[in-house]
């Protein structure tokens, strides 16, 4: 479904990505995992099109999106979230999963009960007249996949959509996402918790200083002596300490 | 349609509706044509002030160059009616598509710019346009102006009494707060909030943010376009400080911020608000006080900025007076965090 | 042109410069630290020029030891100003910061109109009225060039105030305090910086700076209420071109525009010199609207995310 094939990425002389590869399948959960600054939101900032790169390609259900824009990569079927939410702050939660809706639907009264639809399925139907800006973080996070989903993405990008939940919130979350999996959605998940993506994910692909170091089921990671060293060299002490 | 017609049966619809009937019907029965001139000006800047609003409000793209499109109207029909005898009926689409067309060369010049940087653009073009005014003597007299002659006839879109010029006005007035109905409540209208809010989210969401906001630069200059027309018909004088100095565009901006940025009716109550201030400031201070009626202005659009930021309609909005939504059945109180989450 | 005219016109064209240099620092500082554009900042400029004329008007006093009394004034006026309207709009829209600070220029403009008369004003110093003669240098072929010495000395102020400042923004340490806010507010804050004194320094300072100018320029131009309106044009021009947030920007921006000036109402006609940088500045903000010594991709609102 989705082919990233030898990307890199360079800000002024710094490489943050350096000749990464992979590919997704239909139906798959893939985790994106790797320290602060490793370069996975750079990463999904090139699959969604908001950052262009020199090398390499991103193909999306076989087609050459590497020179598309974010708005036409989206409309093929392919949507990200923000790991800071962006939420259209000043008009009502309904309203920002409208504008997600028209993408698909011919008129507003369809986007509406499309809008409506998603909203019961992230569970945020009783605060849709909410103004944006008003919502809690776990909130803004449901807004963000909320939007997302009602553009009907065939692969959506979630960016850190647990970061900063409660335990409450976190279980919510990620039932959430079984149900986006059961509703047919490859996803493709960034995530610091490693508890969170070992359970959630069929397969884990980790970057360190815009590398792919390691790519395989979660097992397989949580013992491959490079990501132990990765994470335990700095992440594992900032998590557990 | 049917959300028309929701709309027009909840009351404060009926209010709206009464309001309209009094500005449609009174004027027929003003003799005095110093009032008949205060519902022109209010007509004609409440109309423009809409227009600025579809670009700035909706798009949150903040325009200082309205004037050069108000400029563009008034000059253009009142060139082709002094020269080639063009009807201004005529003339004032001529002028509302080169608006429109200037106004799209610029939207596609400027395309990379954002917020502070666009209002600067914005700003050296509108100075640049009241330049050449000033200096294209050969095209537009300079500082001398161009006069219409008065010749009453429909035509010339010229006319004896104040009152066709009241309903051209009320006309305009009503169409601009139509279309702002219409790109509220169509996909533009969503597309213009998302871009003003946040562009990258808009763009995720596959919003073609690009061509959106071309369109509301396109809609925006055009409709000023034609509003300086009739500037240009009713005070059969334009020069380049009535028409198309910088202080215009700063004037439309404060009713639209003042009235509600953003909404259908903000900018109209805008002009609704101030234009009587005004004629009864200077009416009264004439010239002893002069500058003063600026003084109260700048106060008022500071004022608004940082404690009621929504403007007079966006607050009373807020506030649930709402006139172009359909009453909502009332929520049931929030329930907390917790249990929505364990609602799942 | 011959050689003599063109080296006349390029010495009034950096002599001009210099102030502009001077007034548009504290427009740049501003945008840089704050991320506002102050559109009022040209009515400063002009109260400084009122307060340079009355000073020497009532008192006789002289316009450069006035910069003395305009320095702490509007130093003073600078933080009022912060502390009563620019302190809500940080972080505000682009829109209500644009249009308060419009907001505040109308008011100023008019309650100066208001007070002291659209009349035209100016102060002319007997001490500095004949031009100064360099020249003619035979050798070199080039016949007398003549400058005038309230330019040559509010050139030579402005520049050697500007170096002052920035040496002062590069060493100090409330200069670095400013350098790093302006570089990342988030960072600074984290450093337990109190952003809001800076905010407040800063805008005091850039008012300064203006006022500066302001005396500087009034032995050379006329004053009235309106002033302030045509020099905060060009000093857009100067600081977009120099790229918003560059000091160092700002002083050669403001000497190109000065030499521009110059040399366009000689070539073109004084009307039209105002089309000339108007066009200059189009075509800065279009090719590059980070300007020559701006951060590229600061024109385009908020950078998708940093790098992770």
């Amino acid at each position: 479904m989705l082919e990233v094939n030898d990307v890199s990425k360079w800000f002024g002389g710094n490489a943050v990505l350096r000749n990464i590869g992979f590919t997704i399948d239909k139906g798959e959960v893939v985790g994106l995992i790797g320290p602060n600054g490793a370069g996975k939101t750079t990463l999904f900032n090139v699959i969604a099109g908001f950052y262009r790169t020199k090398t390499g390609f991103v193909k999306f259900n076989n087609k050459d999106t590497t020179r598309l824009n974010p708005e036409t990569i989206c409309a093929l079927g392919l949507c990200r979230t923000f790991q800071i939410a962006k939420p259209f702050g000043n008009i009502p939660v309904k309203k920002n999963v409208v504008i997600g809706a028209l993408s698909r639907e011919k008129s507003l009264r369809k986007a509406e009960n499309k809008a409506e639809e998603v909203l019961d399925f992230v569970g945020l139907r009783e605060k849709e007249d909410l103004l944006g800006k008003n919502l809690t973080t776990a909130d803004r996070k449901k807004l963000e996949i909320a939007r997302g989903l009602a553009t009907s993405p065939k692969l959506f990008l979630l960016d850190e959509v647990m970061a900063g939940l409660n335990p409450n919130e976190l279980q919510a979350m990620m039932q959430l996402i079984r149900n986006m999996v059961d509703s047919g959605i490859t996803l493709f998940v960034i995530e610091h918790i490693m508890a969170v993506i070992m359970k959630l994910s069929h397969r884990v692909i980790v970057l360190n200083y815009g590398e792919m170091i390691a790519e395989g089921e979660p097992a397989e990671i949580s013992r491959d002596p490079n990501c132990i060293k990765a994470y335990l060299g700095e992440e594992y002490l900032v998590a557990h300490g | 349609m049917k959300q028309l017609i929701d709309t027009l049966q909840s009351k404060q619809a009926i209010v709206l509706l009464i309001v309209f009937l009094t500005l449609a019907i009174a004027p027929l029965f003003i003799k005095n044509d110093f009032y008949l001139d205060g519902f022109i000006l209010i007509f004609l800047w409440g109309a423009f002030a809409s227009a600025w609003n579809i670009l700035s409000g909706y798009a949150g793209m903040v325009s200082l160059c309205h004037n050069a499109f108000f400029g563009i109207g008034a000059y253009t029909s009142t060139l082709l009616f002094l020269h080639y005898g063009l009807t201004p009926w005529l003339g004032m689409f001529v002028g509302g598509l080169l608006a429109a067309c200037v106004g799209l060369a610029l939207g596609v010049v400027c395309f990379r710019l954002r917020s502070h940087y666009f209002a600067l653009a914005t700003l050296a073009f509108g100075e640049v346009s009241h330049i050449v005014a000033m200096t294209w003597r050969s095209l537009t007299e300079g500082a001398e102006g161009l006069a219409l002659p008065i010749q009453p006839s429909l035509y010339n879109v010229s006319f004896s009494g104040k009152l066709p010029y009241v309903y051209m006005g009320l006309f305009l007035f009503l169409a601009l707060i139509a279309v702002s109905y219409a790109i509220e409540h169509s996909r533009l209208g969503y597309y213009l909030t998302a871009f003003r809010e946040n562009e990258d989210a808009a763009r995720a969401l596959g919003v073609k943010t690009g061509r959106v906001r071309l369109l509301a630069m396109a809609i925006s200059s055009f409709a000023s376009a034609i509003i300086g027309t009739f500037y240009a018909q009713y005070f059969v004088y334009i020069d380049p400080s009535s028409v198309i100095r910088i202080q215009i565009s700063i004037q439309v901006a404060l009713f639209a911020i003042v009235g509600g940025l953003g909404t259908v009716l903000g900018p109209a109550i805008g002009a609704i608000i101030f234009i009587p201030i005004t004629i009864l400031l200077r009416a009264k201070l004439g010239t002893t006080l002069p500058g003063l009626h600026m003084v109260i202005y700048g106060a008022i659009l500071i004022l608004v900025l940082l404690y009621m930021p929504k403007g007079i309609y966006g607050t009373l909005k807020q506030r649930g007076f709402k006139i172009f939504e359909k009453p909502r059945k009332n929520l049931a109180p929030l329930r907390s965090e917790i249990e929505v989450s364990s609602r799942q | 042109m011959d050689l003599s005219l063109f080296i006349q016109l390029l010495i009034s064209g950096i002599l001009i410069g210099g102030i502009y240099a001077l007034a548009s620092i504290g427009l740049t500082l501003i945008f840089g630290v704050m991320k506002i554009v102050n559109f009022a900042h040209g009515e400063f400029l002009m109260v400084a020029m009122y307060v340079t004329f009355w000073l020497f008007h009532y008192f006789g006093l002289d316009p450069y030891l006035s910069i003395l009394v305009v320095m702490p004034l509007l130093f003073i006026i600078g933080i009022v100003t912060y502390q009563v309207f620019i302190r809500k709009t940080i972080g505000a829209s682009v829109l209500t910061q644009i249009f308060v600070t419009l907001g505040l220029s109308m008011v100023i403009q008019n309650l100066v109109l208001l007070f002291w008369s659209a009349d035209f004003r100016t102060v002319s110093l007997s001490y500095a009225s004949t031009p100064i003669v360099f020249g003619p240098y035979a050798s070199l072929n080039i016949e007398e060039i003549l400058v005038n010495p309230p330019r040559l000395i509010a050139f030579v102020l402005a520049i050697s105030l500007s170096l002052v400042f920035y040496l002062f923004l590069k060493y100090s340490y409330t200069g670095k305090v400013i350098r790093a806010t302006s570089q990342d507010r988030s960072a600074a804050l984290l450093m337990g910086i109190n952003i809001e004194k800076f905010y407040r320094l800063t805008f005091a300072i850039g008012i300064l700076l203006v006022g500066i100018a302001g005396a500087l320029m009034m032995p050379i131009y006329t004053v009235h209420p309106f002033v302030g309106f045509d020099f905060v044009l060009v000093l857009f021009v100067v600081v977009v071109l120099g790229g918003m947030g560059s000091i160092v920007g700002a002083m050669i921006g403001g000497i190109f525009i000065g030499i521009v000036e110059i040399f366009s109402s000689f070539l073109i006609g004084p009307d039209s010199k105002q089309a000339i940088y108007f066009l200059v500045f189009i075509a800065v903000l279009v090719i590059r609207p980070s300007g020559l010594f701006g951060l590229k991709g600061e024109e385009e609102l908020e950078h998708i995310e940093t790098i992770d």
